[in-house]
């Protein structure tokens, strides 16, 4: 489903020289699966999930998502992904039925079609008692769940989440969840960024460790504990960190990814 | 490019416009404020012309001053004339305006309004007293008529509406103008929100997930600006129109005929102005981070846009081959022309296809800002 091949985004710093935010970064996500990007801040997830949204062009690489390559067809890209982030803020004079009007617009869905789905999606997240109220007058969860609604408008296959528990309390934290596992059990396939490492461990089919820009590894969690002979989750990414891995990344391809493939259950 | 995207941007932008109370006052300000300042001011105006009218000058006269000219004052209902020989270093002028004494020689006292307003009436009514007297003199002498034929020129205006030549300049001068200023103040407002403000409220990663190019967007938006500018500057002028009426109204003598193409002109001149503003501060805009930020660029660019149109208001500033050269003030000449009844097409079509040019450019160099993800997401690492 996703086939990310040597993505690569180098920023220019007046200050600091040219810096690489994601650093010839390869995976492989598999259809049905949720895929977690797992790293501190900075580590580059979000401009390695910009990259692959078509929201920013990368310096090198590229990745077919849904048979779609980013570099040529981003068109068919976002048409096949939902993408949700910490930035992906609504339009606060908008209402959420006219905010789900207004993107749908631009997925070229019939009219009378939107229309219906606008009403499932409405009645499906609970939204009818806010649906007509703008969206600077709603609480954090409603916009949250406005928010996932433009996401579903379309019915993407694959959906691509920034970090989308940050800063929200558990119960707001909660629908996202329960967004993500009933979308798995759909069979999309989700891709989803967070620096909470229990939060990746209880979700996740498979995680890619990242760490400056550097994708350390990109296996099942019984996969890391076997090849790194460690349990939790945080004591195997720090493992890595220790392990100077991300300060070479040619070395990592040889001696964790096996070449850069991915060795997890598909 | 595909117009249902750019539309439903176009829409949204408005519809967010419009229900954003902060910006419609902006907007609608005018309308609410303007007919009321002009109408304290003409009010205020017109009791102190009132008051002026109304305000008798307290004149002494020495007696030494001529039979007829001491007549001729007392015959004016504005002066009250006391015949007093008196000490022109004692005078109080806070009791009398002023002291005339032979020759004739009038002594005022500047620090007093009253005492200057009164000299100047003097001046008037002596130059008409010697008028008088000069005829009455030369009639009785029956030379009269063969001194008027050597020494008076007559002048006629052939137009037959002189009065409505000089509200036709005015309107000339001001039409134009608050067109375009207001439509430069609209086109500001709304601009920074358009490309600062979304990158601060984040709403624009939002749009850039969705497929529509960014060409699309940024057209979008730049419609929606240059209506905002194009609706700022009429909504200015709806505003100004009963005060044009009433002012024609108190003037019979002048008829105010504007013909339609002059608006049509103005509607056509005005357009590619607005793109030239729009593109420039949505372009700027998408440098600053913040709303903020956007606007205190803007500001000063605002105040160097401003310069171009102050020409319309500029006194014998005419439309020649240099001029036609210097975007908006080319427009700005044109317009206050077509008010005034002189409509040249070609003039015209240069003119509007020039900033045509412009606006095409200001339009490519905005789109070039909006497509650079060094712009857009800043050159530091995510």
């Amino acid at each position: 489903m996703i086939e990310v091949k040597g993505l690569t985004k180098t920023f220019h710093d007046k200050k600091h020289g040219d810096v690489k935010a994601v650093n010839h970064v390869s995976f492989s996500v598999n259809a049905g699966e949720i895929y977690g990007l797992l790293g501190p801040n900075g580590a580059g997830k979000t401009t390695l999930l910009r990259m692959l949204a078509t929201i920013m062009s990368p310096t090198e690489g590229h990745a077919i998502i849904n048979g779609c390559d980013t570099s040529t067809d981003p068109d068919g890209v976002k048409h096949a992904i939902g993408f949700l982030s910490g930035n992906t803020k609504l339009y606060k004079k908008l209402t959420p039925i006219e905010t789900l009007r207004f993107f749908g617009k631009f997925y070229n869905i019939e009219k009378s079609v939107l229309e219906s789905r606008i009403q499932h999606i409405i009645k499906s997240l609970d939204m009818e008692d806010f649906k007509n109220r703008v969206v600077e007058k709603l609480s954090t969860g409603q916009v949250q769940r406005t928010s996932i609604a433009r996401c579903l408008i379309h019915d993407p296959q694959v959906y691509m989440l920034d970090e989308p528990t940050l800063g929200l309390d558990i119960l707001t934290s909660r629908t996202i969840i329960d967004f993500i596992k009933s979308e798995k059990q759909r069979g999309k396939t989700i891709v989803f960024s967070t620096h909470y490492m229990e939060e990746a461990d209880a979700l996740c089919d498979r995680i890619g460790l990242i760490h400056k820009g550097v994708l350390l590894a990109s296996e099942s969690t019984e996969e890391m504990q076997r090849l790194t002979g460690k349990t939790a989750i945080r004591d195997i990414f720090l493992h890595y960190i220790d392990s100077g891995a991300f300060e070479e990344p040619s070395k990592l391809n040889e001696v964790y990814l096996g070449g850069g493939e991915s060795h997890g259950k598909s | 490019m595909a117009s249902h995207k750019v539309y439903a941007i176009f829409t949204k932008e408005m519809l967010s416009l419009f229900r954003d109370k902060k910006a419609l006052m902006t907007m609608l300000l005018p309308v609410l404020i303007y007919p009321v300042m002009m109408l304290l001011f003409l009010g205020v105006f017109n009791m102190v012309d009132q008051d002026r009218e109304e305000q008798a000058f307290k004149l002494y006269v020495n007696p030494q001053v001529s039979e007829g000219l001491i007549d001729y004052l007392k015959s004016d209902k504005r002066l009250e004339v006391t015949i007093q020989d008196a000490v022109v270093a004692n005078i109080d002028y806070e009791a009398v305006d002023g002291y005339l004494m032979e020759g004739p020689k009038f002594y005022f006292h500047s620090s007093f309004k009253k005492s200057i307003d009164l000299g100047e009436h003097l001046k008037t009514s002596y130059l008409e007293y010697v008028e008088s007297t000069r005829t009455e003199a030369l009639k009785d002498l029956k030379v009269f008529d063969a001194y008027n034929g050597l020494v008076l020129m007559k002048q006629e205006d052939i137009s037959g509406n002189g009065d409505s030549r000089v509200l036709s300049m005015l309107l000339g001068m001001l039409v134009p103008y608050m067109v375009v200023l207001y439509g430069l103040v609209g086109t500001f407002t709304l601009s920074s929100d358009l490309s600062a403000g979304e990158k601060e409220r984040a709403t624009l990663e939002t749009i850039f997930s969705v497929p529509v190019k960014r060409s699309e967007i940024i057209t979008g938006k730049l419609l929606a600006c240059v209506a905002v500018g194009i609706l700022s500057g009429l909504i200015n002028l709806t505003a100004m129109f009963p005060l044009v009426l009433a002012l024609a109204s108190s003037f019979p003598a002048m008829e105010l005929t504007v013909s339609v193409w002059a608006f049509v002109l103005l509607l056509l001149h005005v357009l590619p102005i607005m793109v030239i503003f729009s593109a420039v501060f949505i372009g700027m805009g998408m440098f600053a981070r913040t709303y903020q930020e956007s606007q205190s660029y803007g500001s000063l660019v605002m105040i160097l846009l401003m310069v171009p149109t102050y020409v319309v208001i500029l006194p014998d500033v005419q439309f020649s081959g240099a001029m036609a050269f210097v975007p908006i003030s080319n427009a700005m000449l044109l317009m206050r022309d077509a008010i005034m009844g002189s409509i040249n097409w070609a003039q015209t079509g240069l003119v509007i296809g020039y900033n045509i040019g412009i606006a095409a450019i200001a339009v490519a160099a905005m789109a070039w800002v909006f497509t650079s993800d060094r712009v857009i997401f800043g050159g530091d690492s995510a």
